[in-house]
């Protein structure tokens, strides 16, 4: 294949006549005519369901922490969101994402660290509260961004509590960032509606590291930026905090299934894309519990997506932070669910699979 | 902005929102959608643009945040993708059997394949656009280019081998 062939091909595709007065139709107070069903924007419904996959009976000894209440609560939005798309004329498809209590297992006493650490710029002020993070290079930080002049973001992802921000825009900055040394991090961050105003914006950041084996061995920084001048002259402004030195990192248990490891923490689940074949692609990933009730982090088919950070490395690993507090003592096993792709000559053939790690 | 302008942006730039949603979201009505809504960001903001290229990169970027701002999952059902190519273009068979080929690919090798081979971007501009080291970049490219076995000639756009200077993932 040639390169050029990737932009003959892409420059065969068009986008819809009609977008520009469907647009300006939308200004003018008509209604969004919204043909697609992955995104929550403007027709997101917000809702407060009762929990139906909570962690079940699971007797937990607590640990009492501001920090586990702020980052592994439900950050204002009740038990649960829920958002449905779908066009005018197509099917409508609902998605939840449910929160948990913000109670931590006795086995997380002693992992929250104080960070306490500040940076400002563009008017903005990043205060750094508190972090914990795991062996698998995953965890959440909460931290409150001010600005006395109001803090410019995106309300349709905090309806959902998602927290946007956009760095190019007059008097803005980007959403938070993390590094790992030099290294970004893979970062999601939620908004406290309770307790945010159009100044202070309190929240919490999910992060997995892209390379643990790497980025565990380096400080930490969190990061603003902004965009300064236009045109050719425009230019990416960026401040960080000063280093964190990180203490401990909370165990992870490896589970295993033949011979393919899975590593489990409150925070995160690890698998092995390599172990899984490289054209494997996950649809469900559930976590069983000795007193037989179970939590989905993951299930395409439901539309559940319980989980802050799902991604894949480039070193072979996929992360999942999920939305609740694993209680990994309490764990039996972790089933994955997916199916493979493979293709010979112009056949595709689909293999589904489960693996249940233990 | 005033109706003509507007009208004329999206003339001009509805093909390219619209293409970078689609890598993305490897869903038309998904992609369109997003396309609306970066328009519709357009239409209320009061950025002042100096030229074309200034205002296609404020979309494009615009659009990737969109895209990757939401709650969504990164992997996509991959299902259709040959109906997918069908559906969206017209050309013949072996066009469509490279857009196939590209949106087959996982979204980390997939987006900056397209922002470098489609739009030209370099290596530092796609790691500012998606918020990655240029490493990184660096490194999807090369593996995206093996996984899509690409034979390169004379006058294709090639990441030298250190500037690449990474491993690549055998093919399965």
């Amino acid at each position: 294949m040639k390169s050029n062939q990737i932009k003959q091909a892409f420059e065969s595709v068009q986008a819809d006549s009609d977008l520009a007065d469907r647009v300006l139709y939308a200004a003018a107070g008509e209604p969004l005519r919204r043909k697609g069903h992955a995104k929550p924007l403007y027709v997101a419904v917000i809702g407060c369901l009762a929990g139906v996959l909570a962690t079940g009976g699971v007797a937990y000894a607590v640990v009492n922490s501001s920090y586990f209440a702020s980052a592994w609560g439900n950050h204002g939005n009740g038990e649960s969101v829920t958002w449905t798309n779908g066009g005018s004329s197509g099917t409508k498809y609902t998605y939840t994402r449910e929160f948990g209590g913000g109670i931590a297992p006795q086995s997380l006493e002693g992992a929250v660290q104080k960070v306490n650490l500040s940076v400002e710029g563009n008017g903005y002020t990043l205060d750094i509260h508190e972090m914990a993070i795991d062996e698998n290079g995953c965890g959440a930080v909460t931290f409150t961004l001010s600005n006395p002049n109001g803090v410019n973001y995106y309300k349709p992802a905090a309806e959902l509590g998602e927290l946007v921000l956009y760095g190019e825009e007059e008097g803005g900055v980007s959403t938070p960032s993390m590094n790992f040394g030099e290294e970004w991090a893979d970062t999601r961050c939620t908004i406290d509606k309770d307790t945010s105003s159009d100044t202070v914006i309190n929240g919490t950041m999910y992060f997995a590291s892209w390379n643990r084996d790497r980025d565990l061995r380096h400080a930490v920084t969190w990061n603003i930026s902004w965009t300064e001048g236009k045109g050719e002259d425009a230019k990416v402004i960026e401040v960080s905090t000063p280093e964190f030195n990180v203490g401990a990192h909370v165990d992870t248990k490896e589970l295993r299934s033949d011979d393919s490891p899975l590593e489990i923490s409150p925070f995160s689940i690890q698998t092995h894309i390599d172990d899984l074949g490289y054209e494997a692609v996950d649809h469900k990933l559930t976590v069983s519990y000795k007193d037989g009730s179970e939590q989905i982090i993951e299930d395409d088919d439901a539309g559940a997506y319980n989980f802050y950070v799902s991604m894949a490395r480039n070193s072979g690993e996929n992360i999942w932070v999920p939305t609740k507090l694993i209680d990994v003592d309490q764990v039996v096993s972790v089933t994955l669910e997916g199916a493979r792709y493979t293709s010979t000559g112009e056949t595709e053939t689909k293999v589904p699979f489960t693996i249940v790690y233990s | 902005m005033e109706e003509q302008a507007f009208r004329q942006a999206v003339e001009d730039h509805r093909d390219v929102v619209f293409r970078i949603a689609l890598t993305y979201l490897r869903d038309r009505a998904d992609a369109d959608d997003v396309a609306q809504d970066v328009f519709l960001k357009l239409l209320k903001s009061d950025a002042q643009f100096e030229n074309w290229e200034h205002l296609r990169r404020w979309l494009i970027r615009v659009t990737i945040n969109e895209c990757k701002s939401l709650f969504r999952k990164p992997w996509r059902r991959v299902e259709d993708i040959e109906n997918l190519a069908d559906s969206l273009s017209t050309a013949q068979e072996e066009t469509k059997a490279v857009l196939s080929d590209v949106m087959r690919l996982p979204e980390r090798f997939r987006i900056p394949i397209v922002l470098y081979y489609y739009l030209g971007f370099s290596t530092s501009e796609i790691a500012e656009l998606l918020h990655v080291p240029a490493a990184t970049v660096r490194t999807r490219l090369a593996r995206g280019r093996s996984k899509l076995k690409f034979i390169l000639e004379e006058g294709d756009r090639e990441i030298q081998p250190d500037q690449a200077g990474l491993r690549v993932r055998p093919s399965r």
